[in-house]
């Protein structure tokens, strides 16, 4: 018996949602890094599961496309983070709100 | 030949520019001085020599100096039109430009920025000269944006008066709206005709719809009414006084304000086709020619009395365009510049007389001091106020023949009445001026001078133009200038109104009678019983503060445009930050939605309304700090909602019927 | 589908700028770690020559007529891409001149910022290249990264620390639209290409897949409702990364998003025209109302571009060969005036160590050329002719004219008065305000060379248009046929 393809399109549709909500509420700046990647790996379900499904490997090839860039992302993500709590010994975004007019 | 001579018009004053602008600093300011007013002899001289050519050849010729814009249908060519109405402006332009550049040179003497000033100068004759001599309309617009800089960066001459940088913003800003409408008439005549060529736009126009004409005319007529000072975008005008008075009479009242007039002039058989547009037109000439001569009654600045009656006139050749008397709108167009230029350059003369005195409650009695301005000033308010045989009684009688002839009676009456306040407050002006016992402060009085030789000379030629000048047009609708220009300004009407020449001595007369009245009511008030004036404004003292504040006409536009513009950037933000992102807010965090809304709508919405209406002083300064929150989360927020309300959008849009 | 990689020798010349500038860049790191005490100046201007070199290569391409794809059709060189990659390498040789006097001010990492503009300007080179989704994903991805480090360059400054944060959370956020939007195009396709997407039914899946890429691309180039991060970033990050972010990307992806709308969703044209005109609409009045509120300059550059990029999307609206050619012209004029007037900013900014409106008060005694040159600029941007951004937006204009747009050309035309009002307002302080303090303001070379070259540009765009207007012309020459394609796919459609 296989999975019906909408099943994956429903769980990634969840993982993405989760992962929206979670940017748009979040403070913590880690944890809103980890709600993008949520974004992305809902993204990468969704590739796998077309690309089997239609029989076309180019969403696999987008997939280790998806993860190099995810990968660079929290590289540059954390230096940033690091700087910044260097200035303010914190990672809320609350704290910074220094540009707003 | 003719052709380097048609592109040497403008050349040398763009030379001039050139040299002034990028080494004027390298030597000394007379030099600049003389090569910007020898770049504008040379440029008169051109167009002499051109004039001369149409006199004779009587075709019009186009000259093109190269392709400017090429791709896909829109092809403009940097090209001139030289025909017998370009002609004409021709020589107003460059004659009393050459003129008032030979003035400046003693009346600018010992300014600040004395060759900067020339440089302005020089690039709005570049500028005026493009405007007529366009062969299409995207040069005219670049003409119409030059001057608009120019006169910009002109009347901002005094930087350090704060009420100069004022005015300068406004006329710029101002003149944009008009310009919009401008830019909206060439790009529907670019979607009608595909061009934008006179030559193959006009010959085609019966080819549109009454109400395309009507639009593309309306629209132009926009672009007029700012440039030429029309109600409603008159109030640039007599703030632009600011600038100094050669400014004054060249750029705002002698030829750049009077570029409205060309244009309709030009585009005559688009007016043609659309007689709603004229009526407009007309009307709207004739009530400012009406509206502003009444403020012109009570003001007390010498500069911006003559500003009023730059405005009135201005209404006078709309008129003359809505009754379909074209060539007598650019005669009057003519005379106006002769005598209102002799009008300002004369009062320049008057102020640097007493040392930069404007207000003429503190002049009088100058007529011995300074004699020659005394009399070219006088020259000049005879032939504003329309007393024969000087230039305006000629021009403005042919207007208001032509109204009343062909039964525009309302327009008459209006006409009519303007030019009775016109003599009075001409009359006026001069009396206080030149008349009665001196006012003037007595630190001052001791230093009265005739001006320089440089600066009196300009006003002797003027001064003779604006007496001759009238024979131009002499006899009415049969003149020389007529004929000339009735190659080009085909009257819409062939059918002519013969009118019988009693009718025509009637008005003249009756005209006569209107301006000697004028004059003779100003010579009781301000010279047989001086104290009847204030008696009359005491006596009814709502008008009179009416009148002394311009209607309150900048005070309304204040209130309801310019400030609910800079509002709505500050509450936009606020709207930004406490509609917006509270509704996220309440998305985001699910609970408490319900009895928070009805709190959140009382403390924010009800008081954000209020503060709204109020405009309250302190909305200003919290609102400032809320412009953007700052706060990366509603970022994202704002995104993510845009993006939902687009797909919202795009699935409502073709769940309506539309294919994918 | 099959991954043979099958390069010959002449495939690979289709690379050449690209590989030229990729050696170039990591000798320029090399140089810059081996030799010590080496002055960045150097390095600058050995970046600025390899750019250069590359803009040369490119121009040659051009003038060949060198085209071709590689990659089974993800990256293709044509016209348009020439176009676009000369775009972004003239404005990274401006952008690093007009660094060189900022960065003398950082303590650190001075030769790697050099590095950092040439690898997103590689990136950006990419993006005018790519033709299928997953190309636009890497390589605006690539382009970004350089981007993130260059707005947090100052790492001493909180400002620029916290619009490094802001931009980098919500660029990776973008991106995150864009794979998910990907991800639902290429389910419903099957494929990533764009011209093989170009005859797929329709359906609601591949509407709102494109949408999300509309949204990473829109925020890119910085439209409404895509826009909330432009100001804050613009305003914190180094005064050249705001320059070289205001215009670089924004072309690049102008380029992506004309290849997918012109290509991939030709047929589809009549709904995505109210999408463009709904975007356009949105960032021109918001743009430009918000702007008037402005007291630094920065923020005002931000929000007029915003503005701009309304302008841009009415050609995208019209959807024709005329718009796409109005849009690239009217980038170039962007390109000059906007660089330039940043110039102006970073010139003065250099000095008074302040981006504030009201510090530039009586800018025209302090020094008459700065401001003359910063007049031209902001009346280029306000459209007032015979100035570059009067032909600009005369052709996009034109555009929405020829599709009947006129409820976008009004909406446009009231957005240039509002626009004067607040470039005025700048114009006002410099030459009629006092300046507080009247000491002259020196201008540096480097600084002055990039003024010079937005003045020529700005004036000659203006007055002698002909071979720009040509070139672009030539440049969407393939679109030719983009109406036809509408026109082709209409006859059932239920009245489009």
């Amino acid at each position: 018996m296989t999975v019906p393809l909408w099943y994956y399109l429903v769980l990634s549709g969840l993982i993405f949602l989760i992962g929206l909500v979670g940017v748009l509420v979040r403070r913590n700046i880690i944890i809103i890094l980890l709600s993008i990647e949520l974004m992305l790996n809902a993204t990468n379900i969704n590739f796998v599961a077309f690309s089997s499904y239609l029989g076309n490997l180019a969403g696999q090839v987008f997939v280790f496309f998806a993860l190099t860039v995810a990968a660079a992302e929290v590289a540059v993500g954390l230096a940033i983070i690091i700087a910044l709590y260097r200035h303010r010994s914190s990672i809320n975004v609350d704290e910074f709100r220094l540009l707003k007019w | 030949m003719f052709d380097l001579l048609v592109l040497l018009i403008p050349g040398f004053p763009l030379v001039a520019v050139v040299i002034n602008g990028l080494l004027g600093h390298r030597y000394s300011r007379e030099l600049a001085g003389w090569l910007a007013c020898g770049a504008v002899g040379l440029s008169f001289l051109c167009a002499l020599a051109v004039f001369g050519d149409i006199l004779g050849s009587k075709i019009a010729r186009e000259v093109v100096a190269y392709t400017w814009i090429v791709g896909g249908a829109l092809t403009v060519n940097l090209g001139f039109l030289i025909d017998s109405l370009t002609g004409v402006m021709l020589l107003v332009v460059t004659g009393v430009g050459l003129l008032i550049h030979v003035y400046s040179l003693g009346y600018m003497h010992g300014e600040e920025g004395f060759t900067r000033f020339f440089v302005y100068m020089n690039l709005f004759m570049v500028s005026m000269l493009l405007l007529v001599m366009g062969n299409n309309y995207l040069v005219l617009f670049i003409g119409w944006e030059g001057v608009g800089l120019c006169s910009y960066l002109l009347i901002g001459y005094y930087f350090d008066r704060i009420s100069a940088a004022k005015a300068a913003t406004k006329a710029f800003v101002v003149n944009r709206i008009g310009d919009a409408g401008f830019l909206l008439a060439i790009f529907l005549i670019f979607a009608n005709f595909q061009s934008l060529d006179y030559t193959q736009v006009l010959p085609q126009v019966h080819r549109l719809s009454t109400e395309m004409a009507t639009a593309i005319a309306l629209c132009l007529f926009i672009g007029a009414v700012g440039k030429s000072a029309q109600i409603p975008l008159y109030t640039w005008l007599p703030d632009a006084m600011e600038g100094p008075t050669p400014v004054s009479a060249l750029i705002h009242a002698a030829t750049m304000v009077t570029a409205g007039v060309y244009m309709v002039v030009r585009n005559h058989a688009l007016y043609d086709m659309a007689p709603a547009a004229m009526t407009l037109v007309g009307v709207i000439g004739g009530v400012t020619a009406l509206f502003a001569a009444t403020i012109g009654l009570v003001q007390y600045d010498i500069k911006r009395v003559l500003a009023y009656s730059t405005v009135s006139q201005l209404g006078y050749m709309f008129l003359a365009c809505g009754v379909g008397a074209y060539i007598a709108a650019i005669f009057h167009l003519v005379t106006h510049a002769f005598f209102k230029a002799l009008l300002f350059l004369s009062a320049g003369s008057v102020i640097h007389a007493l040392g930069g005195e404007q207000d003429i409650r503190k002049m009088g009695g100058l007529a011995s001091k300074i004699p020659l301005t005394h009399k070219t000033f006088l020259v000049g308010t005879l032939a504003i106020a329309g007393i024969p045989p000087l230039a305006g009684f000629w021009s403005k009688d042919e207007i208001m023949a032509h109204a009343f002839v062909h039964g525009h009676y309302g327009l008459y009456a209006l006409a009519a009445i303007g030019a009775l306040l016109t003599a009075f407050y001409m009359f006026r002006l001069t009396y206080l001026t030149f008349y009665g016992t001196s006012r003037i402060d007595p630190h001052v009085a001791h230093h009265v001078h005739e001006s320089p030789p440089v600066m009196t000379r300009p006003l002797v030629a003027l001064a003779a133009l604006s007496i001759v000048g009238g024979f131009l047009g002499v006899p009415p609708e049969h003149g020389w200038m007529h004929g000339f220009l009735g190659s080009v300004v085909t009257p819409a009407e062939t059918s002519s109104h013969t009118v019988s020449a009693g009718v025509m001595v009637g008005l003249m007369a009756f005209a006569v009678i209107v301006a000697l009245s004028g004059w003779g009511i100003a010579h009781y008030l301000y010279a047989v019983k001086p104290q009847a004036a204030d008696d009359w404004a005491a006596r009814a003292p709502r008008v009179y503060t009416t009148l002394l504040n311009k209607y309150y006409v900048d005070e309304l536009y204040d209130a309801i445009v310019v400030e609910p513009c800079k509002r709505l950037g500050r509450s936009w933000d606020w709207f930004d930050f406490h509609v917006i992102d509270r509704v996220v807010r309440g998305v985001g965090r699910f609970a408490d939605v319900g009895s928070a809304t009805s709190t959140w709508i009382e403390k924010h919405v009800i008081y954000g309304v209020l503060n709204l209406i109020a405009y309250a002083n302190h909305l200003a300064s919290w609102s400032w700090r809320k412009l953007q929150s700052g706060l990366v989360n509603h970022y994202a927020a704002v995104i993510v909602a845009g993006a939902f309300l687009l797909v919202h959008f795009l699935l409502v849009w073709l769940v309506g019927g539309t294919r994918v | 589908m099959t991954f043979d990689l099958v390069l010959s020798g002449s495939d690979l010349l289709l690379l050449a700028p690209e590989i030229f500038l990729t050696v170039w860049l990591c000798v320029v790191l090399a140089i810059d770690f081996s030799i010590k005490n080496l002055d960045h100046e150097n390095i600058a201007y050995l970046s600025v020559g390899g750019v250069i070199a590359t803009l040369l290569n490119l121009l040659w391409f051009d003038y060949l007529g060198v085209t071709g794809t590689l990659f089974h059709d993800m990256f293709v060189l044509d016209r348009l891409a020439i176009f676009f990659k000369i775009f972004v390498l003239l404005s990274t040789v401006l952008v690093i001149l007009s660094s060189i006097d900022y960065v003398k001010s950082f303590r650190f990492f001075r030769g790697e910022y050099y590095f950092l503009v040439m690898m997103s300007a590689l990136g950006m080179m990419f993006m005018a290249s790519a033709h299928d989704l997953l190309s636009v994903f890497v390589t605006l991805e690539f382009s970004t990264f350089g981007f993130y480090v260059l707005v947090a360059y100052l790492r001493d400054d909180v400002k620029s620390n916290e619009a490094g944060l802001k931009f980098f959370i919500l660029g990776v956020f973008a991106a995150g639209l864009l794979a998910y939007g990907v991800s639902l195009v290429y389910g419903e396709t099957g494929t990533l290409v764009f011209s093989e997407m170009a005859h797929t039914p329709g359906s609601y899946g591949l509407a709102i897949g494109f949408l999300m890429i509309f949204a990473a691309l829109g925020f890119k180039i910085g439209a409404v409702p895509f826009h909330s991060w432009i100001p804050d970033t613009y305003h914190g990050a180094p005064t050249p990364v705001t320059a070289f972010l205001s215009i670089a990307p924004k072309g690049a992806a102008m380029a992506i998003l004309i290849r997918m709308f012109y290509v991939a969703l030709a047929a589809f044209k009549p709904t995505w025209v109210l999408l463009f005109v709904v975007a356009s609409i949105l960032s021109m009045t918001y743009g430009n109302i918000v702007a008037i509120a402005q007291k630094n300059i920065k923020r005002l550059l931000a929000y007029s571009g915003i503005a701009q990029i309304g302008n841009v999307l009415i050609g995208l609206a019209a959807g024709t060969k005329r718009g796409s050619d109005a849009i690239l012209f009217y980038l170039l004029t962007y390109l000059f005036a906007n660089l330039g007037a940043f110039a102006v900013v970073i010139g003065v900014g250099n000095l008074i160590k302040s981006d504030e409106i009201e510090d530039y008060n009586g800018l025209n005694r302090r020094s008459p050329f700065l401001a003359a040159a910063m007049l031209i600029f902001l009346l280029s941007l306000a459209g007032v002719p015979p100035l570059a951004g009067f032909i600009g937006k005369l052709y996009i204009f034109v555009a929405a004219i020829d599709q009947e747009l006129y409820t976008l050309l009004a909406v446009g035309l009231i957005n240039i008065i509002i626009s004067m009002y607040y470039y005025l307002v700048v114009v006002k302080k410099m030459y009629i305000n006092e300046p507080v303090d009247p000491s002259p303001i020196r201008v540096s070379i480097p600084i002055k060379t990039v003024i010079y070259v937005g003045l020529a540009g700005t004036l000659i765009l203006g007055i002698y248009p002909r071979p720009f207007i040509e070139w672009v012309v030539a440049a969407t020459l393939m679109f030719s046929n983009v109406t036809d394609m509408v026109a082709a796919a209409l006859p059932h459609g239920s009245g489009g």
